[in-house]
């Protein structure tokens, strides 16, 4: 039975996606981009079904025994631990991409993280909105974008401004318009030991503090060896402060340093530079798919793809503050003070 | 504590100190084409030992990679094999890398044939690669052979058929450069062979480049009795014509025309991306340590660029005759005669 799905990323890209795989492939799809989920309409940019189907592979380039291209038209195999996928994609450098993507029952957890992930990156990207991984949040209608790798404090900074009264706009990644951004809600990947309950003062429903109590239990059981990741829906972890969209006032790069230390007004060419490689390390497989796509084809619009995505954040950020700050490993209600005073400053 | 010293046509010495023991040695020393007495002092040193890391002051990416001035250490693993490496002067010319992985490695198929590959692969050659860009030397990603003193360069991604053009080839009298990279100064050619003597098993036994199961076995015998070349290595050449290679599912060889010098130039770039990003892993890429110093200190050059890389090959290339053709994917040994030759 087929099913359908329509989202639309605010009015910037309408995605359609049809799953022909049995009801469980759904979960995890719908948990991915459930916060843009719509009704229905008609001229979606990126067509995406999911289920069997049988990849036309005449004609085409061989690289690298992996991906199959000709004009318009990448397929590749793909595949990490159990779990293996095969995307087929057609019209990548058209308006419309429709994309046909099978794979192994390991693989429903991957696919929509990367793949899909990938391929709304880079039609977002296509269509000059860069989508930067980071968090955002916003007060007084204004928005301050903090972009850090995983790991760094990101999302208890997020949790911290919140807590303060600050505007959501997104906890992961961000789409960067001119001097504005745009939220991209996804779920919130949280390692338990955050007590987000008494830090926000709000109660979760019984099913996630089952599902909270069991990861409790495998932690001390496993004599915290086994540490797992809870995914969190962003509504209700924030009911009430979730905004869409809005004009950006400092940008913050966050990362792991040995003291507390802040770069204020880091140039724009350097903060340029680690907003991309932030953005690339988050997605190897786009960059190997262009990669191959580039090499057979070395004088077509996507070969700039990067470049194109340097400009795009150089021209957005022109004249927005721009920070770097270094962070120690343990992060204390005392640092999150501090950039929470860089930010009024 | 065994040390072995490369000198790459007096460009860059390379030594590296291993207490490891090798089941097959062409198979961890792959640039034994190279292979001098040790003197003077190396411009990359590698010392294969246990370690402990010196972090203080390091900034951290992804819990992983360890970062300060002139300084990386990582630790990373793929399929079960475990290694952390330390590289310090990064910026400098006198690199020195520190490479460990636990004695584990030698109970593990098939990774007890080349204990150190991993150095090789992931630090080692990048690391060569930067160092000769410094010099204004391109590490380029293909093969060559040598007549009368003018070099043929075939470039292409890995399965193109590059090994097999240059076995046949050499049957038609030219001499073997490399099969696999070059180095350009300009219009100079010089060469690097990897791996000779697996080259060579491919030019005495087989004549090409595929290889069956049992073939892999007589690989094993022939690698462990190191024996002597048979065939001349032309060091050095000047560079006369290029041939670029897509692989494709078409049943016969087609030659393009759609191609100008621009985009051959940035063909053989993202060819060199590729390669540079080799998929090790899902989440781990060859080269990747090196773009985690650039999100550390962004205001470094000591990476050449797209730009400044280009400008480097076109002065090779610059009224260079080329010709970008379509290969099969079964080898037949008159494709030779569409190269860009004569």
């Amino acid at each position: 039975m087929e099913r359908v799905h329509y989202y639309n990323f605010h009015d910037l890209l309408k995605v359609q996606i049809f799953i022909n795989r049995p009801g469980w492939f759904d979960s995890y799809l719908e948990k991915s981009f459930r916060h843009y989920e719509v009704e229905e309409f008609k001229n979606a940019r990126l067509v995406i079904r999911i289920g069997p189907y049988s990849p036309q592979l005449r004609e085409c380039a061989i690289v690298d025994g992996k991906y199959f291209i000709r004009r318009n038209y990448v397929f590749y195999r793909s595949h990490y631990k159990m779990a293996w996928w095969e995307t087929e994609i057609e019209g990548i450098e058209s308006e419309l991409t429709q994309v046909k993507i099978d794979c192994n029952s390991f693989a429903r957890m991957v696919v929509p993280g990367e793949t899909i992930y990938n391929l709304i990156r880079f039609k977002l990207g296509q269509k000059g909105y860069p989508l930067l991984h980071g968090s955002a949040l916003g007060k007084d209608g204004m928005a301050y974008m903090f972009s850090a790798r995983g790991g760094t404090g990101k999302t208890i900074t997020t949790l911290n401004f919140v807590k303060r009264g600050f505007d959501f706009y997104s906890d992961d990644s961000v789409i960067l318009g001119d001097h504005e951004i745009f939220g991209f809600i996804v779920p919130f990947n949280l390692r338990f030991t955050y007590d987000i309950e008494s830090l926000l003062g709000i109660k979760f429903s019984f099913k996630t503090r089952r599902e909270l109590f069991l990861k409790h239990l495998i932690y001390f059981l496993t004599l915290g060896n086994i540490s797992l990741f809870t995914t969190l829906e962003a509504k209700e972890v924030f009911p009430h402060t979730i905004k869409n969209h809005a004009p950006l006032r400092k940008v913050f790069i966050l990362f792991q340093g040995p003291t507390f230390k802040i770069e204020k007004n880091f140039p724009l060419e350097w903060g340029t530079t680690d907003l991309l490689i932030n953005m690339q390390f988050e997605c190897p497989e786009l960059i190997r798919l262009l990669l191959a796509y580039s090499y057979c084809f070395p004088r077509n619009p996507l070969t700039n793809f990067w470049e194109g995505m340097v400009k795009q954040i150089t021209n957005a950020l022109k004249g927005v503050e721009m920070h770097r700050i270094s962070i120690p490993v343990f992060y204390s209600e005392e640092i999150f003070n501090k950039i929470y005073e860089e930010v009024f400053a | 504590m065994k040390s072995i010293s490369y000198n790459i046509h007096d460009w860059l010495r390379i030594k590296i100190d291993s207490p490891s023991w090798h089941l097959i040695k062409d198979l961890n020393c792959l640039y034994s084409y190279f292979e001098t007495e040790g003197d003077g002092v190396p411009d990359l040193s590698v010392k294969i030992k246990n370690f402990v890391p010196d972090l203080d002051g390091c900034f951290s990416l992804d819990h992983k990679y360890y970062i300060k001035k002139d300084f990386i250490f990582l630790e990373d693993s793929d399929k079960k094999l475990k290694w952390r490496v330390q590289i310090e002067g990064l910026e400098g010319d006198r690199v020195k890398v520190t490479y460990f992985s636990p004695k584990t490695i030698y109970t593990k198929f098939p990774w007890m044939f080349f204990p150190d590959l991993v150095l090789h692969l992931y630090v080692i050659e990048p690391l060569v690669e930067m160092m000769l860009l410094r010099k204004g030397l391109v590490l380029l990603h293909a093969g060559a052979v040598n007549k009368d003193g003018k070099a043929y360069l075939i470039a292409g991604r890995g399965g193109t058929h590059k090994t097999n053009f240059v076995l046949d080839l050499m049957k038609r009298r030219f001499d073997y450069m490399s099969d696999d990279r070059v180095i350009l100064k300009g219009k100079e050619v010089f060469s690097f062979p990897h791996s000779i003597s697996l080259f060579s098993f491919n030019y005495h036994h087989l004549g090409r480049e595929e290889m069956s199961w049992l073939e892999r076995v007589k690989l094993f015998f022939f690698l462990r009795k190191n024996k002597r070349l048979g065939f001349k290595v032309v060091d050095y050449s000047r560079l006369e014509a290029l041939t670029l290679l897509i692989l494709t599912n078409k049943p016969s060889l087609v030659v393009r025309e759609d191609f100008d010098l621009q985009g051959i130039l940035r063909m053989l770039w993202f060819n060199q991306m590729m390669e540079r990003t080799s998929y090790v892993s899902h989440k781990t890429i060859i080269g990747k340590y090196l773009e985690a110093y650039r999100f550390v200190f962004p205001e470094s050059k000591f990476f050449p660029n797209e730009r400044e890389w280009e400008k480097f090959l076109m002065s090779s290339f610059q009224d260079i005759p080329f010709r970008v053709i379509e290969v099969p994917e079964k080898w037949e040994s008159h494709f030779v005669e569409k190269l860009a030759i004569g």
